[in-house]
């Protein structure tokens, strides 16, 4: 199955890439997205979406795209549907 | 008139009726000190004579504008200037809404208010039409009473006003200006030295225009931005725009630098009920934004059910979810709405409330209060009900509401016992919610803020998490102190030059370059700028400004500091085990000290202040 990923700030600076199409196997999780990502564009991405110290995925990171309120609906373990458009993003900091 | 301002500084004496008076503003200040957060720092420290109390009346409070304000360009607010009565530090304090503006639109760039009447007042401007009213009949009237009332008394709908509620009038130490209804500037009291004036409300109705330097730059600029932003491509970052503030919750508690239980730990099980989606679920019904603002992150909404049913509220923003909401262990949403709504109609600052019954709470638990103390209630963890009723107690500074009101320092020299260990605050400013255990940059940030525990002056936690570089910079490991003090540097001196602009910082996350601010800073004055020559130009020379009026206040190292409570490991989460120890703080200080050019104590020596053009300052 495919799914597509669009990259924000700041991963879209660092890769130069706007969004991209990424090939998972039927009923692949997040967890399996964040894998190939790191596979596939390496430590930049690796470093951004995997927690140094403990290893862990960090799924707040992944938002629903095209949907009227976009969220994280996402745990780790959430199995990914075939044509999902989703976005990469820093949530924001302010307060 | 310069390009970009208005051109005039209101002057107002409230002792005195007959003393209200334009100066022109001086184009070379204006050159100098860009607007918003660098006039008001040169202004009070010129103005307020050294150890001033707070309540005098020769402490001004100065609402600010910028040359920003008012123009096409997109999320300006405006800022509250005074000595905070909570940590007698300089109180820089910003609010969104549309009240600045129309400030600005009136014909000034600055409004600086000082003396006191003799009886409660409103200020009355419309355009140069000044008037100070009697405002005895709107004394005790909360927040969002007072608002129709005034509308209609100056029967101009399209006013703006900015007031205070009874937590003003009580001098709550940590009472907030509201602003428009639904923006408060929120911290370090600047309500409470409204209300020492007797000062009610400002309303204010403008009807001039901005002269900008060159309009079609700025036109492009804007369409710039918008594009940045994904606007033009109707794709936009969404989770800012549909989530608001409460978005940042899955982040903090995931990340571990969201208080729970005053600050015990950084993270808890509640705090997924609280973001954006439990919002959303809850009593979110429409968006709304301030002036010029195209990404509408404020949502309005009434809770559904429960005994608040019907409360007509805003988003519980991310600041008050970690303070009224984990800090108190609350995790039940609608009553955290309600207890945001409830402070902001006694006009009380949300994030010191929820740091304050958070730290009462915890001296609850430890036994050190008891119910005797406390009227009868109950002030377990997450007991909100309670909660709403110490929140009246603190505004109306009933039983020990009147020791609360004072702020957590004060409030745990009084108590004693051992409180002061957990009493979380720097400077007397309660501390935000982001707990920097596991995050030293963040540690460093709250230590040198300007007006005590704040994260609006550096806030680097994202770039720290993250590990990633800074404009101009590198980048970090998490938990090292490596770096730490360049970063803190750098983005301390981003705020001071970007909030004398008056850049709001949540739509600065929406995709707006740096860039942008220096071309919008350009365009509308014809100066010119580039985002580096802003950092270094005006960022540097305002933030030691403010570190010299809190030294002549008489703050130096030892109060650049961390509670004791963040000396504690940490139980929990990705930086488990995480501290700050005295080496580590020593170590980050005299870095940062001596890359920033001050001394041993944290003064900006004479050689700096006279680099930084502020000759005037070298000699105190
Ligand atoms: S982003 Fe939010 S707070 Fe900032 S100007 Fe827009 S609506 Fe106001």
């Amino acid at each position: 199955m495919k799914v597509k990923i669009f990259f924000f700030s700041p991963l879209r600076q660092i890769l130069g890439l706007k969004e991209t199409d990424i090939e998972l196997p039927e009923g692949a999780t997040v967890a399996n997205l964040f894998e190939e990502l790191s596979t596939r564009f390496g430590e930049p991405v690796k470093k951004y979406i995997f927690d140094g110290m403990t290893g862990r995925p960090r799924g707040y990171l992944l938002y629903q795209v095209g949907k009227k309120n976009q969220s994280t609906s996402y745990k780790i373990d959430t199995k990914l549907k075939d044509g999902e458009k989703l976005a990469i993003m820093s949530p924001p900091m302010g307060g | 008139m310069g390009n970009g301002y208005a051109g005039k500084i209101l002057k107002i004496d409230l002792s005195r009726k007959d003393e209200i008076s334009t100066d022109p503003l001086d184009m070379k200040f204006a050159k100098k000190f860009l607007g918003g957060k660098g006039f008001g720092a040169k202004l009070l420290y010129d103005l307020l004579p050294p150890k001033t109390d707070p309540y005098s009346p020769k402490n001004p409070i100065m609402y600010v504008t910028g040359p920003l304000t008012g123009t096409l360009a997109p999320c300006i607010r405006y800022c509250l200037v005074t000595k905070s009565p909570l940590t007698n530090t300089f109180n820089d304090t910003y609010a969104g809404g549309d009240f600045g503006q129309e400030l600005k639109y009136a014909g000034y760039d600055v409004v600086i208010i000082s003396g006191k009447a003799k009886k409660p007042v409103y200020l009355q401007i419309f355009d140069d039409d000044i008037q100070i009213k009697d405002a005895q009949h709107l004394w005790g009237l909360n927040t969002y009473e007072i608002y129709d009332v005034l509308k209609s008394e100056v029967n101009e709908k399209t006013a703006k006003v900015s007031c205070i509620g009874p937590a003003g009038e009580n001098l709550v130490k940590f009472a907030l200006v509201d602003c428009d209804l639904h923006r408060q500037a929120g911290r370090g009291g600047a309500g409470a030295v409204m209300g020492s004036k007797n000062l009610k409300a400002v309303v204010v109705r403008g009807t001039n225009g901005i002269s900008v330097a060159d309009y079609d730059r700025l036109e492009k600029e804007v369409q710039k931005i918008s594009h940045d932003m994904g606007i033009t491509d109707k794709f936009f970052a969404p989770k800012l725009q549909a989530g608001g503030t409460p978005a940042i919750v899955d982040f903090s508690n995931e990340e571990a630098v969201l208080p729970y239980k005053n600050f015990q730990d950084q993270t808890s099980d509640i705090a997924e009920n609280l973001n954006d989606k439990g919002q959303r679920k809850s009593f979110w019904l429409r968006e709304y934004g301030c002036f010029a603002c195209p990404l509408h992150c404020s949502k309005i909404g009434m809770i559904k059910k429960g005994p608040y049913k019907g409360t007509v509220c805003d988003t519980v923003e991310y600041e008050n979810v970690g303070l009224l909401g984990t800090n108190c262990a609350v995790g039940n949403v609608d009553a955290l709405a309600y207890s945001q709504n409830l402070c902001d109609r006694l006009g009380l600052d949300a994030i010191t409330t929820g740091n304050i019954v958070g730290f009462t709470m915890e001296c609850f638990e430890k036994g050190i209060i008891t119910k005797k103390d406390l009227g009868g209630l109950d002030l377990s963890f997450g007991n909100w009900k309670n909660m709403m009723e110490l929140i009246n107690m603190i505004a109306y500074r009933k039983g020990i509401g009147n020791i609360l009101a004072e702020g957590v320092m004060r409030a745990a020299k009084k108590i004693g016992k051992g409180t002061e260990n957990f009493a979380i605050h720097i400077k007397g400013l309660e501390s935000p919610a982001w707990a920097p255990r596991g995050t030293p940059g963040v540690g460093l940030a709250l230590m040198t803020a300007d007006r005590g525990g704040c994260h609006q002056r550096s806030n680097p936690v994202g770039l720290e998490v993250f590990g990633l570089a800074w404009p101009g910079g590198y980048p970090t490991e998490r938990v090292s102190i490596k770096g730490k003090p360049d970063l803190v540097i750098w983005e301390q001196h981003h705020y001071a030059a970007l909030y004398s602009l008056l850049m709001c910082e949540i739509f600065s996350h929406a995709g707006i370059t740096n860039e942008s601010y220096a071309s919008l800073f350009s365009a509308v004055t014809g100066w010119d700028a580039t985002y580096s020559s802003l950092l270094s130009e005006y960022g540097e020379r305002i933030w030691n400004i403010t570190r010299m009026f809190n030294w002549r206040e008489g703050f130096q190292r030892e109060h650049d500091t961390v509670p004791p409570r963040f000396k504690e490991p940490l139980p929990s989460g990705p930086a488990k085990g995480h501290k700050f120890t005295d080496e580590d703080i020593n170590k980050m200080l005299d870095e940062y000290y001596s890359k920033r050019g001050w001394d041993e104590q944290g003064k900006p020596t004479k050689e700096k202040l006279i680099e930084l053009g502020l000759d005037s300052m070298a000699s105190d």
